[in-house]
């Protein structure tokens, strides 16, 4: 008897909150707002991060200046890329007289890698000094070596 | 000949030397100065008083305020930048906040990490804090409007010849209702000549 009156009572209580939370929801209220709110609830973390801070969504304009110096720097590439190629082709395939080279004696009777001139190349360590990767190292130390120039001039002079 | 060779070897020295030196001097943060015609920190100043200026005088603050007695509390969200250039929204975004609080008439609340920094310290307090020091949970002020931004521009360019226009946008929506209440607008302007 005792147990079952609990129930009642735990019953009779549970109705009454339910229907005082019914009574605090707006009216107005879209009865199915709790799909959204599962579907948002689960999102939460992924759009508060980016609060408060800038979305690059950039365009590329067209800027006269900048697409001349554009050109300009992909010619200087091109140059440089072609540069490098023929000093790596000659590294391997040079010859001090390249009309001997031009398939005239070069007929195909090539005995082990002879073909009555000495390859110069065919040693790579031959022509170690080539300068193959870079092009801004001329002048390392322009301070330097203008120092060491006037000490020079300076010391013929006297 | 002897007194010509060591002038020499200086000026041969001094041309070496040149190219190397650069000047630098400091200068008033307020100061105008426009180098390569692109977006820079007079730009971000100009957004930034425009902006806060008609933020703080429109009346959406004053239609809150009569209904509801208390200062706006604002969340500032994400600013999306649509133009052709780098730009950073935080600069102008910053000087608008500072008003905000200094000015009493709008208040703000943390977003992003900054408050996922704030949740963590709490979290931490919990077991590492006093009692009596210790934050609560549960306790934080519930924004009314976030803030949020567009920046957009066009480029009308002709060989050295360039106008830039850049147009700055930011909008406060309302949390509950969904409504924009505030529109602010700053257009910008140039004409670059290379």
């Amino acid at each position: 008897m005792k147990n079952s009156l609990t129930i009642l009572t735990l019953g009779v209580v549970l109705m009454a909150s339910t229907s005082i939370q019914a009574q605090t929801q707006n009216p107005d209220q879209n009865p199915n707002y709790q799909q959204s709110r599962d579907k948002y609830m689960t999102q939460t973390d992924e759009y508060s991060q980016k609060q408060g801070t800038t979305e690059q969504d950039t365009y590329k304009a067209y800027d006269w200046t900048e697409h001349k110096e554009e050109v300009k720097q992909d010619r200087i590439d091109r140059r440089q890329d072609r540069r490098l190629a023929k000093y790596q082709s000659r590294r391997y395939y040079y010859h001090p007289h390249p009309y001997y080279n031009n398939g005239y004696y070069n007929n195909g009777y090539n005995y082990n890698g002879y073909n009555g001139y000495y390859n110069y190349n065919a040693n790579p360590y031959y022509y170690p000094s080539y300068n193959y990767g870079g092009y801004n190292n001329y002048n390392s130390y322009p301070v330097l070596n203008s120092l060491l120039l006037g000490y020079t001039l300076y010391s013929i002079f006297n | 000949m002897k007194k010509i060779i060591l002038p020499l070897a200086m000026a041969f020295f001094a041309m070496a030397i040149l190219p190397a030196c650069h000047t630098v001097s400091r200068v008033d943060s307020d100061s105008e100065i426009d180098i390569s015609g692109k977006w820079n920190d007079v730009d971000s100043k100009l957004v930034a008083e425009e902006l806060t200026k008609q933020a703080l005088e429109e009346q959406w603050l004053y239609q809150f305020k009569r209904a509801n007695e208390r200062p706006p509390v604002v969340i500032v969200g994400m600013v999306t930048n649509k133009s052709h250039e780098h730009i950073e929204a935080e600069t102008f975004i910053k000087n608008m906040e500072r008003e905000f609080i200094n000015s009493q008439k709008v208040k703000l609340v943390q977003g992003g990490d900054k408050r996922e920094q704030i949740r963590a310290e709490r979290a931490d307090q919990q077991t590492n804090a006093s009692v009596s020091t210790m934050k609560q949970w549960g306790l934080e002020i519930g924004a009314d409007f976030m803030m949020q931004g567009d920046i957009n521009s066009i480029v009308d360019a002709y060989k050295r010849k360039k106008v830039v226009y850049y147009q700055v946008n930011l909008e406060l929506t309302n949390i509950q209702t969904n409504e924009i209440v505030w529109i602010g607008e700053k257009k910008i302007k140039k004409y670059v000549k290379n």
